[in-house]
Order: C-alpha cells, then structure tokens, then sequence
C-alpha cells in the first residue's frame, strides 16, 4: 500500500473511533480545578446493592471518580492499576479512601462482569464500580463533563474530590502512581 | 522507576539465549505457553507476568495482557486516544516503509515513522524497555515487561505465529463467505434471510470502493465477495459432519447470518472447533457462554427474556421479590432456555430457588394444583408456555387463590399476544426483548427506508431487519478490516464497532472484546385494554 493509502486507511480506522479529532496523552496531564454536582440517581454495585449516587459522593472520605467498561482494552487498565495502586499504598486503610468507577457500558457491566473486573485489579474495600440504566449513567457522565456518546471514543479521566472546599481537581490523562499519589494527597490535606 | 527496579530484583533472569529457550518446550507446548502469556498474561511458571506503566505504576499481567490492547489476532486497536499498535508476525517482522500520521487539535498528533523489521533481539528490547529499533520510544500506555529471556523467547515465538498468514477462504482478489440453512426452514423465511446478504454481496461486487479516491489505482484491501450457502439436512447430530464436508470442501473465511429453526448448538460447536467466525444468526437459542469466542449473537434469545424477568422482579423491592416464583415450562426449548435464564440469575441474587414445573405439549394444571405448587402462600407465577397460556390465564382470573402477577413471554405467544384477554391484562406482565414501537420510532426510519426502497420481503419474525442489520455492520468491519484478513481480526474489528442505534429492531446493539450478544436487554410491558393493544412499559431497558 502507497504511503497515501496507509495515511487514507488509519484516517478511516481513527475517524470511526474519534469523528471530531483523536486526542493524544502522552503530552501529558491537563490539570484543572471544576465544581460539579452530583446528580440524585440510583445506581448498583459490584455486589447487587443499590447506591445512591449522590450520598456517595457527598461521603466524608477523600473520593476519587473516573469512568471506565469491563471490556476496555487500553486506557481503563491503566487508570484502573492507578486505584489499584493506590489501594495498596494505603494498606489496610484502603477503606478510608473512596473510589468510584463508573460504568459507561452499562448495558454490558452488571455486578458479575464489575466483580470479576474488580477481583482482577485485587481491589479491596472503598473501591465501588457502579453501573444503571443508560439514562441515569448518562446524568453522571454529564454533571462531571464526561460524557462521550459512545464508550470507543472516551478519554482518560480522573477526578479527585478536594477535601476543603469541595472542588474538583480534574486531570486528563494518564498518571503515573507518583503523579497520582501527589494529587491526591494535595487534594486530601485537611 | 522504584517500581521497575524492585520487580527486576525479584527476577530471576535466565541466561538462556534466545534461540535456544524454547528448547525444553515441544512446539505444540511452546505455542500453548506463548498464547496463555499473551492472553492472559500467565508467565510459562504460572505466575503472573509483571510489568511497569507509565515508568512507575507496577502492574500484573493478568491486569494487563497483551491480548487486552494489542487484540486477539493482533493487529491492534484505536481506543480513547490510545493507539495500540500491531503485534501480529506478519507486521512486527516486516519493514515499516512509510509515516502514518493523523491530526488532532494541535497538529500532528500521532506519527509513526519508517522502521526496520523486528528481530528477537529488538522485539525483546521493545518489550523489556519501549524503545522500537530506531530508538523511538513507545506511548506511555505500553507495559514494559520484566521478563526472563526463556520466557521473551516463548512470547517472541507466539508473535511470529500469529496472524502471520491470512486465513482460509480469502485469495488475492476474493473473500469467501458461507450461510447456514437447516432443512427444517420454510423457503418464506430462507428467502427472508437471504435477500439482504444478497444485497450485500452485488453491492459490494459493484462498488466503488474497488478503486481508492485518490490516484484511482485499485484499492489492495478491495476483495469480491462469494456467498455459499451451506444446506443442512436431517437431525442436529449429523449437522457437524456436513458442515465439516463443506468446509473442507470450500473454506470460507467466516460465517454469516444463517437460520434453524432449532438450537444453534451444532454450528456454534464447528465455529469455536474450527475457529470460524460465525456472525449474528437468525436463532432463538444462541449458545449462552460466558468464554465461547467465535460466534457472534444478537441476544441471548429466550434466556435473556427469562434473565430480564430475574433481574425486574429482584429490584422491584416492594415485596413482590419476596413472593414464592412458580416456574410453569413448557418441555421444549423455549420454556426450558426462559426458565435457565430466569433460575440462573435469580439465584446469582442471592434468592430462594424458583419452584418448577415442566409441563408437556397438551398438558393442563388445575389452579389448584398451580397454587399447591406455592405452598398455599402468596405467588408469582411465571408462564412460559405457548398459546397454551391463554385459556389458563383466562380461567385463572376466576378463582380466588391466584397469583399476584403473573410474567409471560412474547417470544412464545407470537400472534397469542394480541389475543391475551382483556380482563387479565392488568395482571399479566410480558417479556419484550425488541425495540418499543413507540420509543424512537424515527431512529430506524433510514434502515426501513432502504429496505422499502430495495424491494426486500416483509416478514413478521425480523428475519429480514436483523440481517440488514448484520450487512451494515459488515460494511462497517469491511473499511476497519482493511487487508488484515484474518479471523481473528475479523472479530476484533467488529468486537470494536461504536454501539448503533438506528437499527429497526433493537433500540441498541453495543459490542467489546469478548461481548458476544449484541441486544443485552429486555423490557417489561403490560398490554393496553384497547381492541388493538399497544405495548406500556412497564421498566426501563432491564440489564441488571
């Protein structure tokens, strides 16, 4: 194939995924500080259980959000070894830490295929992947700027809930645990 | 880099050369060991393999197989702003000649430069430290595995082999499909599977797209299309064999379509056997597999309206999941794949075990011995008969121990449904596994449109809609595909798709690596009291 055709055949490849434009991330993390508010629906967990959305976010821990599916193939890994990571810094106190995972591929993401997800990243307790109806997921994609109409052309998100004043400290793209571990903990001081 | 240096010091690293580490494995057990890392990411000792992301965020293999990015056949993928590239052997171990290069908001954004052919050497260096041979480093997103050279010469092996030649049934100028049609199909509904693939295949045997826009030279991934359609005669057990004869007779690249009347079981079993994709057949009774890879469905069929009913009944919270479940099945397929799927998730809830009777074609139950089923206590009834249901229904309302709701299925009472008599329909919930009619109704119009306009036969069973669904998809998978034919790939490229919408009997078919039923819903509604009854909702979509 003619250079022409190869540039022609990714384009095609790449337009499918990202119609308005790839993004790239190893420039890497945009850092910004958002106010958001969190949407009244209930979603399930990893276990069956319902969850109001709004209460858990509004927990007294330091939370950290981002949006991922069970069947992802490249940047969920990453952001999900990131809380993994995480957890284990915290050892036993992993608890004291509230991570959330949000679905965007409800349909396919229910509490079997969130608990074997989770088992895999050897999540331990404080880390809840919620999943609900289309609707519903939709809300919480839009109230933090998330939302993407199709989960091929999502991006790598994390959010961290400042522990002051309630603020969010929103990094897109992919962090290194040190990167990780600074936010949060700039995010988390009393 | 604290990480990496840690998880290098618990290595042991062997000082086996390349060429020689494989030595102790035959090669049947070099492949399986090689093809268990790159899946699963299980190193040869059945460890983990470990890796570094990011220079600093350690990670298992298991966390992170290569499979998860690079795919199963290979050639890689495109998702959220990552670009995954190929691994197969045919690309890793040929020369990269030209730049690939696309552009984002702030100008180049992604750029791959001329290469030369990987050797073991500078794949293993690739693997190890992200550095290709001319020294460019990999994205961030890229494992840089820590493995012994024993094992980098097992997974170097693996790579060569796969997706290094392209699979059977496609040639220079053509790709070789198949459709299945078992005997038991009546010539209204072959035909009704047939049309839209036909319109597909002289569609794309007169395209266009056999020249590229730009210079008008002929486009090398541009192949004809040969449909075969393989006919099945006698019972399910001699299915394997003639599929087998066909096969050898004439290989094809993949499967597509195709309708029985009966279980898909047999073709699904030569799929996965043979490893030949096999896309969206017309069945009611897919194979329901949480691992089983190469057949494509569009639901999981009768089970999924029996999981559905699990899963609203569970969350309705009001009691009622609370309530004793009679499961009243008709010995068939139908009723026995409802009650598999409404047992299987009723359980995984954590619940008391359905009471279940299977009931044979002509046998009637009194009420009595329906309630005596429920102990006497309050019940929920669920009905998975065919029009068989009616009459019972009708009597039912009569009697003062009845059920406080009863569930059946539209699937089983097809025409029956608009006969369900008026003064049970409040109590009596149905299964509707399809888009509502009334709910975005303008999003298929275009697919309808088209089918109108080509002319194609109508039919009730959706046999028609739901293959034009698989031609778009197809056409979709086709510009993907590229000249990457290989089966794998095949599914990989069409495990991708972006989720769609506007197709007429499915509000949405969502796909992902490893998904394997498309429509993953059902709706709940009850029937209007009108003389021509409309569908009321009475959930959302149920998934869980």
């Amino acid at each position: 194939m003619g250079q022409i055709g190869r540039v022609v055949a990714l384009a095609c490849l790449l337009a499918a995924f990202f119609p308005q434009g790839a993004p790239a991330f190893d420039a890497g993390v945009k850092r910004s500080v958002e106010n958001y508010t969190a949407p009244d629906v209930v979603l399930v967990n990893q276990d069956g259980r319902k969850v109001r959305f709004k209460e858990l976010m509004a927990s007294s821990k330091p939370v950290v959000l981002d949006f991922i599916y069970g069947t992802c193939t490249t940047i969920c890994p990453v952001l999900s070894a990131g809380y993994s990571n995480l957890q284990q810094k915290f050892g036993t106190d992993s608890a004291k830490v509230q991570l959330v995972s949000v679905s965007i591929d409800p349909e396919n993401d229910t509490p079997k295929v969130m608990r074997e997800y989770l088992k895999r990243y050897r999540a331990r307790p404080g880390w809840d992947f919620l999943t609900g109806s289309r609707a519903d997921v939709d809300k919480v994609m839009r109230a933090y700027s998330a939302y993407v109409p199709n989960k091929m052309s999502h991006y790598p998100l994390t959010l961290i809930r400042n522990g002051r004043d309630g603020k969010w400290i929103r990094l897109y793209g992919l962090l290194s645990t040190a990167e990780f571990m600074a936010e949060f903990e700039k995010a988390s001081k009393p | 880099m604290k990480a990496r240096a840690f998880l290098l010091s618990m290595l042991v690293l062997s000082a086996v050369p390349l060429a020689a580490a494989t030595s102790g494995a035959g090669g049947d057990e070099a492949f399986r060991l090689g093809e268990r890392m790159y899946r699963q990411g299980i190193l040869p000792s059945g460890e983990p393999m470990q890796a570094v992301v990011k220079g600093d965020v350690a990670v298992e293999g298991t966390m992170f197989t290569c499979v998860s990015c690079h795919l199963r056949g290979g050639v890689g993928s495109f998702e959220g702003g990552v670009v995954t590239l190929p691994t197969n052997g045919r690309n890793l171990f040929s020369p990269r000649h030209d730049r690939y290069g696309i552009s984002g908001e702030e100008g180049l954004k992604f750029v791959l430069k001329p290469r030369p052919a990987y050797t073991n050497e500078t794949l293993a260096t690739v693997l190890r430290d992200g550095f290709d041979p001319t020294e460019r480093e990999m994205a961030v997103a890229m494992p840089r595995y820590l493995l012994g050279d024993s094992e980098m010469a097992i997974l170097i092996a693996y790579l060569k082999s796969l997706s290094s030649e392209y699979s059977p049934g496609v040639s220079d100028n053509l790709i070789r499909f198949a459709t299945v049609v078992t005997d038991d199909v009546s010539r209204e509904d072959r035909a009704a599977m047939l049309a839209p693939l036909k319109a597909f295949v002289g569609m794309n045997n007169g395209a266009k797209r056999k020249y590229k826009g730009v210079g008008g030279g002929k486009d090398p991934a541009y192949r004809q299309v040969a449909l075969d359609i393989w006919e099945i005669t006698g019972p399910p057990d001699g299915w394997r064999a003639q599929l087998e004869a066909y096969s050898r007779k004439e290989p094809v690249f993949a499967l597509l379509g195709g309708i029985t009347g009966g279980d898909w079981r047999p073709i699904h079993d030569f799929s996965e056997a043979n490893r030949i994709p096999c896309l969206f057949p017309v069945t009611d009774f897919p194979v329901v597999s949480d691992n089983d890879w190469y057949t494509l469905y569009f639901s999981k069929g009768f089970y999924q309206e029996g999981d559905a009913v699990a899963r609203h009944l569970g969350g309705l919270g009001d009691g009622a999941s609370e309530e004793t479940v009679v499961q009243l099945f008709l010995d068939g397929g139908a009723g026995k794949a409802l009650a598999a799927g409404f047992r299987d998730a009723w359980l995984e809830q954590g619940r008391r075990a359905p009471v279940e009777k299977m009931v044979r074609p002509g046998e009637s139950l009194t009420h009595g011995e329906i309630a005596g089923l429920a102990g006497g206590k309050p019940f929920t009834l669920l009905l998975w008969l065919d029009d068989a249901a009616i009459p019972l229904l009708e009597r039912m309302t009569d009697d003062p121990v009845r059920p406080s709701a009863v569930y059946v299925s539209s699937g089983m009472l097809k025409a029956s449904l608009g006969s369900l008599p008026v003064k049970v329909r409040g109590a009596t919930f149905v299964t509707w596994p399809w888009r509502l009619p009334q709910v975005g109704k303008g999003a298929a119009g275009a697919a309808l449109a088209w089918l109108k306009a080509a002319r194609m036969p109508t039919d009730r069973k959706r046999i028609v809609t739901r293959m034009y669904a698989l031609t778009r998809l197809l056409s979709d998978a086709q510009m993907m595909l590229r000249e990457n034919f290989y089966r794998d790939n095949f599914l990989d490229v069409v495990s991708n798709e972006e989720d769609k919408a506007d197709y007429p009997d499915y509000e949405r078919l969502s796909f992902g690596p490893g998904q394997r039923y498309a429509s993953k819903g059902c709706y709940i509604v009850q029937l209007s009291p009108d003389a021509a009854p409309t569908l009321i909702p009475r959930s959302g979509w149920v998934t869980h």
